[in-house]
């Protein structure tokens, strides 16, 4: 149990905008061991993303701040750390790969040069020893010809082959954690197979923890070992991958797992999820998902569930899971 | 009379690469390579491929929104165009042709004209085509508005004040102010999210029944094109590997590629053991001549002949056709 990377207790990122202030993520609380894939699947707006950022302490200032909570990585609570030590940490022991990897690299530098301003920063090393290790570095990832590549610029690169140099600058320090946000959206569907086999590959080399961030179930049953459900920056559903598929118990989880095109036979109209995740600046008094639920009670819309265990490894956030009594004590 | 709708041969859309102070051209992108489709009434041909295969450009060659650089397309037993023929539809002829063929495109957020209100973008084609006048157009937006399940009050809106699903919704409405035949869905979905794709989908299948509309479906996920099209063609770089319909694409494939794009759809279960077959490389540029197959310098299975010959678009049992040499010839695959 000494092998936890990363503890995450009641996170809470807020935003101050014109039309009043919110919270993006509202009492997030997960863990990741070592070596291990936590899956964070939801859709657009529902705080996945600002979940990563938290951690990484890259919250857009000054409209976004954490107003509690504790991000303990390895022991250390980095959100008591001041921003030249963070500096330390962020893309060396914790390394992220971001989603567009068209808009993530510097259009202006060439490859080599990006890869080693890391290795010069964290590891300190001079400019004429990185480049044989940026080679060896492309040549991980399984990029084609690594020695042109440490002399082209970004767009000489397919998109594949970009967000394969980003994951090469992830790696470059050997990180102990991987925040991983939706890396494989912008790529085809043969690109992304290629992609999450290098992830599997390396994290059984490194027993590095990686935080994937999707909205894509399939790539969750592919790589996750847990999985947390988000809507409206709140946990619904947490549990290990299987159980997940098995029994879902979240009506927000079933949907998202019947609306899977793959789900549906031939001349079967699709399920489908009325309606819309709700704006952050008119949240429903009650569970967030109670307006989209074809399960929802009268409790549902007047009063916000807890997330229980039903299971050592699986909590849900629904009232359908409480009994008779708890309900009424709660009302 | 005919069975078919649309019917394509041969099309091709080479783009000019220029280079040098003068501009010379220096080569062709071959981005759709002879192309032929036949898409029969009522039905939902989908298109799929990587990205820089050629589907976008086949969708819009096909209606002649770019100019081809050669082949022949037939709407409805009338010839748009003829290349090799050198026919060509008069402008006024595809102006009245444009009603019956419309197009629904993939972003939503760039397709919507931002200063025009929602009613104006609905009912510009209705204008344009004097089939009312404005004030009527704005109602008749109003009740195709609430076809697609928005609120017929919308009209007076912004594009910016609606969501992802809701744009989409929008654009589904104005491709069919015009009471189309014929629907050009350039990756419809590709920009929702995962609970919003389905509600989009289901009201393209409704509208199909309701107004008996043929879709031409291009999409990158194979998962979504299984069970919404009846047939499906595969590109890769300009060209149908395999067409078949859906059934046999995804029970029986063929073509080395469509294994491969089929083997790299995501498990749907994590106990899902799936063999995966990882294509090696990139694709190749599609400006590079190639002399026998263009599947050769990817394909686990390549025989000499594959790169001394282009194989030919072949049938190999009824509605499934494939190119490549190494089936129905004997050959282990």
């Amino acid at each position: 149990m000494q092998n936890t990377t990363l503890v995450v207790e009641n996170l809470v990122t807020g935003f101050k905008t014109s039309e009043g202030s919110f919270n993006a993520v509202d009492g997030v609380d997960f863990k990741i061991e070592g070596g291990k894939v936590l899956g964070i699947v939801g859709e657009s707006g529902c705080g996945k993303s600002i979940t990563s950022l938290s951690i990484m302490g890259l919250v857009p200032k000054p409209n976004g701040f954490i107003s509690s909570g504790k991000i303990l990585f390895e022991g250390q609570d980095l959100l008591k750390l001041s921003e030249p030590e963070m500096q330390m940490i962020r893309g060396n022991r914790i390394a992220m790969i971001f989603q567009e990897p068209m808009t993530a690299l510097n259009p202006v530098f060439k490859i080599g040069f990006q890869i080693a301003e890391i290795l010069e920063t964290h590891q300190h090393l001079k400019r004429s020893e990185c480049k044989p290790i940026c080679i060896e570095l492309l040549k991980r990832v399984g990029l084609p010809r690594p020695e042109k590549v440490v002399d082209e610029y970004p767009h000489q690169l397919s998109g594949g082959m970009r967000q394969r140099v980003m994951i090469a600058m992830a790696l470059s320090c050997n990180p102990k954690l991987l925040i991983a946000d939706e890396p494989t959206t912008a790529l085809d569907v043969t690109v992304q197979a290629q992609v999450l086999e290098l992830m599997k590959d390396l994290k059984s080399e490194f027993q590095t923890s990686i935080l994937f961030i999707t909205h894509d179930l399939g790539v969750i049953a592919e790589m996750a070992d847990n999985v947390l459900v988000m809507y409206a920056g709140k946990v619904m559903e947490e549990t290990d991958c299987e159980t997940l598929f098995d029994e879902p118990l979240h009506p927000y989880t079933l949907a998202l797992l019947c609306s899977r095109p793959e789900r549906i036979k031939r001349g079967e109209s699709p399920i489908c999820i009325p309606g819309m995740v709700p704006s952050p600046f008119d949240m429903p008094k009650g569970c967030a998902f109670a307006p989209r639920c074809a399960l929802s009670k009268d409790i549902c819309k007047e009063k916000k569930p807890e997330l229980k265990a039903i299971s050592p490894n699986h909590k849900v956030r629904c009232w359908q899971y409480y009994s008779e009594e708890e309900q009424c004590q709660n009302i | 009379m005919s069975e078919y709708l649309i019917r394509a041969k041969g099309i091709k859309k080479h783009f000019p690469i220029h280079d040098g102070i003068f501009s010379r051209t220096v080569g062709h992108v071959k981005a759709v390579d002879g192309v032929s489709i036949d898409i029969k009434k009522g039905e939902i041909f989908g298109l799929v491929g990587e990205s820089g295969c050629g589907k976008s450009t086949t969708g819009r060659t096909l209606i002649n929104l770019i100019e081809p650089t050669a082949g022949s397309v037939t709407f409805e037993g009338k010839v748009i165009y003829d290349v090799e023929n050198k026919i060509a539809v008069s402008t006024k002829d595809m102006q009245a042709l444009r009603r019956d063929i419309q197009m629904i495109f993939q972003d939503p957020y760039a397709s919507l004209d931002p200063r025009m209100t929602v009613g104006e973008i609905v009912s510009e084609g209705i204008v344009k085509h004097k089939m009312a006048k404005k004030k009527e157009a704005i109602k008749k937006s109003m009740e195709l508005l609430e076809l697609c399940g928005l609120r017929g009050s919308n009209v007076n809106k912004y594009p910016h004040e609606f969501s992802g699903g809701q744009r989409q919704r929008i654009g589904i409405a104005r491709a069919l102010a015009l009471n189309p035949k014929f629907i050009v869905a350039d990756e419809p979905i590709a920009a929702l999210d995962v609970s919003i794709q389905s509600q989009v989908l289901l009201l393209m299948q409704e509208l199909k029944k309701k107004l008996g509309l043929t879709y031409l479906f291009i999409s990158h996920d194979l998962g979504i094109v299984k069970y919404f099209c009846d047939r499906i063609g595969v590109m890769y770089l300009g060209n149908i590997v395999e067409q078949g319909t859906s059934e046999q694409l995804f029970s029986n494939p063929l073509h080395p590629y469509t294994k491969s794009l089929l083997s790299a759809v995501p498990k749907t279960h994590p106990r899902e053991v799936r063999e995966r077959i990882i294509l090696k490389g990139d694709v190749p540029s599609p400006s590079s001549h190639f002399e026998g197959c263009k599947f050769y310098s990817r394909c686990a299975y390549a025989k000499e002949i594959c790169n001394r010959e282009i194989p030919e678009l072949k049938e190999i049992e009824k509605d499934h056709l494939v190119s490549c040499h190494l089936v129905g010839s004997g050959g282990e695959l």
